[in-house]
């Protein structure tokens, strides 16, 4: 096992300094005409855009006429634009319907739920509708049953149900609250069984009820936004259970070994999974059990567990070394009770983002979730500022034995199987699986040969690529599968991941991303122990773990293997910076650019440094789960003022991790470097929204020597000299 | 808004094993957010036994009473107080240092913190239901006087039963709740003569 980034060599401090400029904005030629977009009509607009538009805005008032308002004249309806989203005219548009924008509903941003004025839009037909409204829009609509009921409940016509149900998006909290209360007490005066959840109550009410009772509230009132029900989940562990007698042979996992520190200090990891059953190797390790779903505290999956042995990888690790983390575990997960997974994970994520930064779950959703649930979570992460990491999902063992039948190469399969739901949010660190051991018997074949992906490890996107990102975004030892080729059976007997069973025993069988994710969390948890307040940003930890991956191969696995970090050795250096930036702003008719630059010192003997940045940002207008902003990053270094273009990497890429590597083919590296680090927006929205974007980074920067024995002092003490000789000052 | 600092500190001594069992609860509800208030006294005209409180959290307007009962303690007793202080709070938990083989309550949650670990063995119920007349009338007369927004020389000759009968006439449940837990913290508007001595004291 390498050791370059187990030196005793600290992370470097770099504190991010602000900058600003302002440029102005380009003119439109006399010529010029503002570009249309075209209709896209969905399902739920019926024919609705087919009216006049004059006879769209009539129709929508007098059916919102029909409903009870909370709000004197306070009403929601959908609107389609017809021209791009940063169109001056949108606004001005809004303005004369006294409309503000809640939410968009979709990652094109030409569909807009607003809130508005009864009377204004009444008003507005009976003077006439400016000729601006009129060609800024296609379809004003009011909201519709197909709008309130999301896609797995559009069938349900008769019966009670456990549903979520939520209010419009991004009222203010005092408003949303109104509106729950008033909720709850039209579904408790109906008969419908209400639930109540402390950490829950802000988002949804959740209520056994009927559909007949639901349709008589959404008909009678603007209350409701949207009805979802409760999604499936499934521990992905895989099900592969036949264990052949198979003695591993080859690559033992890493024996890394942590340093020791004073269990009381060390970070809590949240553990939302089955529930963690007490075993004496975890003694002193856990700090509380909770159960969102039941009164089992007690790992329920069969066999050899699933929140146990996650909890003992998290704490101690493969190579059951010192131990690295504290466990909360909470349980959102029992094989009696499948679907409360969603509102486990927002409870978890509610109760306990102000004790901890990291939470793991290796529990995923059967389908993919709606995309207004995924962003929900996305919010939720973003707003708590902290690091999620979730297991990427598995193929079902049937399918993989159909496939290794066929004679397909593993690799091939994958783009078939985007990762599971939470790990598609964007802001949900994705983890996949790569095998480390193989079986040495002939008549056994491993699938996977050591470090490369697993054959039931999912890859990818559903539906369609998220610009640059990728998912998983990093691999980690999750196991290998054994096809005997006499009897076509599966096995994972001694290929497995090495951990702790619920009842404490060792096991080393365990297979899936499920036991890849843990092994990921402890190293992040590592970096926290170590440097603990210093660093502030989620994204932070997330960009000094990914820099430090190993790539093993460019199909599906992410950026590489991280490696445990926590400090460098002799040939390399790592600064690391974050902070907060508000996203580009209009003032009349100049933008005004905000902008970090973080300066940090690069010594003779470096040869090459690469660049990780992270970041997330608070836009929460939309209902769709997507990338709405990108960092751009510009080098340069004190003696030439123009910027270095990366050899490896795009500095323009649309991803919310970014690696890119500097160096120079011929010349020394040696100087001072700035990193210039500025938000840029990528689907254009309503300027006005677009102010309040503020974008969250963590940025960590790695300097490696090309030769390990150009110089007896290391990276991080040669820095220390330049600064103490102030030279390049 | 609930002001915390004009909660009560009760005068009661705690026994070894409650004060572990309470600092250790402290200490987790402090870092998963919560206002935490060990030893604290609601504001009721009754012996300070029945007001004085364990433990009192409080987050977003929320009152938590956890009632710490250790293995040397008698768990029966439980009922009883909860039934005189539930119309105060939201959520009460039950937190003992053993699993006793019969928890005397099922609306409340439980905790029983062995081993170092804090086990959530069940959450509490929200508690809802409209407070009883007896629970209006163990408060102070004065606040009683400021639920019913009148002025003192009104209520001279009306007794706390006719004050607490009409205030369950006027008011809905809900309102009658915040009310009580505005009052037993010190919070309501006009502020009676104990919450006073207790800021006077703490000043």
């Amino acid at each position: 096992m390498s050791s370059e980034f187990s030196g005793t060599d600290d992370f470097l401090f770099v504190k991010a300094k602000k900058g600003y400029y302002e440029k102005p904005v380009g003119r439109p030629g006399n010529n010029y005409v503002a570009p249309k977009i075209d209709y896209e009509k969905k399902d739920e607009d019926g024919d609705w855009a087919s009216k006049e538009f004059v006879t769209q805005v009539s129709d929508t008032a007098s059916f919102l006429s029909k409903k009870e308002l909370l709000v004197e004249n306070e009403i929601f309806y959908v609107l389609s634009s017809s021209v791009l989203p940063n169109n001056p005219d949108i606004e001005k548009s809004l303005r004369k319907l006294s409309a503000d924008v809640l939410s968009y509903l979709d990652s094109t941003h030409n569909r807009l739920l607003v809130i508005g004025n009864k009377e204004d839009l009444t008003d507005l037909v009976e003077q006439k509708i400016p000729k601006y409204v009129e060609n800024t829009f296609h379809m004003l609509r009011p909201l519709n049953l197909k709008d309130h009921f999301a896609l797995t409940l559009q069938n349900w016509q008769y019966g009670k149900k456990l549903v979520m149900i939520s209010t419009l998006p991004n009222l203010p909290q005092e408003k949303n609250q109104q509106y729950l209360i008033e909720i709850k007490n039209f579904l408790i005066n109906q008969g419908a069984d209400v639930y109540n959840y402390e950490f829950l109550d802000e988002l949804f009410v959740i209520a056994n009820v009927d559909i007949n009772i639901l349709k008589k509230l959404i008909d009678s009132s603007t209350l409701v936004y949207k009805v979802f029900g409760l999604p499936e989940a499934i521990t992905k562990k895989t099900a592969i259970s036949k264990k052949l007698s198979v003695k591993p042979t080859i690559a033992e996992p890493s024996l890394f070994q942590f340093p020791k520190y004073d269990v009381n200090k060390l970070p809590i990891v949240v553990v939302l999974d089955t529930g963690i059953s007490k075993i004496p190797q975890l003694d002193n390790l856990i700090v509380s059990r909770s159960s969102f779903i039941n009164d089992n505290l007690d790992d329920e999956e069969s066999g050899d567990g699933h929140g146990t042995p996650i909890s003992y990888l998290v704490s101690l690790g493969e190579e059951h070394g010192n131990p690295t983390a504290r466990i909360i575990s909470h349980k959102i997960w029992s094989p009696n009770i499948i679907d409360r997974v969603f509102d486990g994970l927002m409870d978890g994520l509610n109760r306990f983002s102000t004790i901890s930064k990291i939470f793991v779950s290796s529990i995923n959703f059967k389908e993919p979730l709606d995309d207004e649930l995924l962003t929900k979570i996305n919010t939720k992460i973003q707003e708590n500022n902290v690091c999620f990491i979730s297991s990427a999902g598995n193929l079902p063992e049937r399918e993989i034995v159909a496939l290794i039948q066929n004679n397909q190469r593993h690799q091939s399969y994958f783009q078939n199987y985007p990762v599971a739901s939470p790990s598609d949010a964007p802001i949900v660190t994705s983890v996949g699986a790569i095998a480390k051991k193989t079986s040495n018997q002939k008549s056994i074949r491993s699938v996977s040969n050591p470090n490369d992906i697993s054959p039931f490890s999912r890859c990818a996107f559903r539906n369609r690529p998220l610009f640059d990102c990728k998912k998983p975004e990093v691999v980690e030892h999750g196991g290998n599968v054994n096809f005997d080729t006499t009897t076509g059976n599966l096995s994972t007997a001694g290929v497995g991941v090495t951990s702790v069973s619920k009842n404490g025993n060792v096991v080393d069988h365990l297979t899936g991303t499920s036991f890849a994710a843990p092994i990921f969390a402890r190293k992040v948890a590592g970096i926290l122990t170590k440097y603990q307040t210093k660093i502030k940003n989620a994204e932070t930890l997330k960009a000094i773990s990914i820099i430090s991956s190993k790539k093993y191969s460019e199909h599906c696995s992410g950026f590489g293997e991280p490696q445990p970090i926590i400090g460098c050795d002799h040939d390399h250096a790592l600064y690391f910076a974050e902070g907060e930036i508000k996203l580009e702003e209009r003032k009349g008719r100049t933008i005004g650019i905000t902008y970090h630059t973080i300066d940090f010192k690069v010594p003779g003997t470096a040869g090459y440094f690469d660049v990780c940045v992270v970041h997330s940002d608070n836009f929460k207008k939309t209902n769709v789960p997507s990338l709405n902003t990108y960092v751009r990053i510009d080098v340069n270094n004190w003696s030439t003022k123009s910027f270095l273009k990366p050899k490896i990497g795009d500095r323009d890429a649309k991803t919310n991790v970014k690696i890119l590597r500097y160096y120079y083919d011929r010349k020394s590296m040696k100087n001072i470097w700035t990193l210039r680090i500025t938000p840029k927006i990528i689907m254009s929205i309503i300027p006005s929204l677009q102010k309040d974007i503020i974008v969250r980074y963590g940025c960590a920067i790695l300097l490696s020597r090309k030769s390990t024995k150009s110089s007896v002092y290391s990276i991080s003490n040669e820095i220390s000299q330049m600064e103490l000789s102030g030279e390049n000052d | 808004m609930i002001d915390h600092t004009k909660i009560l500190k009760s005068k009661k001594r705690l026994g070894r094993h409650e004060k572990l069992i309470i600092d250790t609860l402290s200490d987790y509800f402090e870092k998963v957010g919560y206002k935490v208030l060990p030893h604290s006294r609601f504001d009721i005209a009754w012996g300070s036994i029945l007001s004085d409180v364990d433990l009192l959290l409080i987050k977003n307007d929320a009152l938590t009473l956890v009632e710490v009962k250790s293995s040397k303690d008698n768990l029966s007793r439980v009922k009883k107080q909860f039934k005189e202080i539930r119309d105060y709070v939201d959520y009460v938990y039950i937190a003992t240092d053993y699993y006793p083989k019969k928890w005397p309550l099922d609306n409340t949650g439980r905790i029983v913190i062995k081993d170092g670990i804090i086990d959530f063995l069940k959450k509490p119920e929200k508690i809802e239901q409209t407070p009883t007349v007896n629970s209006i009338m163990s408060l102070k007369k004065s606040d009683l006087t400021t639920m019913l927004g009148l002025q003192k020389r009104q209520t001279n000759n009306i007794t706390k039963y006719v004050m607490a009968t009409q205030l369950r006439k006027e008011k809905t449940g809900e309102d009658l709740r915040i009310m009580l837990k505005t009052a037993v913290t010190c919070n309501l508007q006009v502020v009676n003569d104990s919450c006073l001595e207790y800021s006077a004291a703490s000043n």
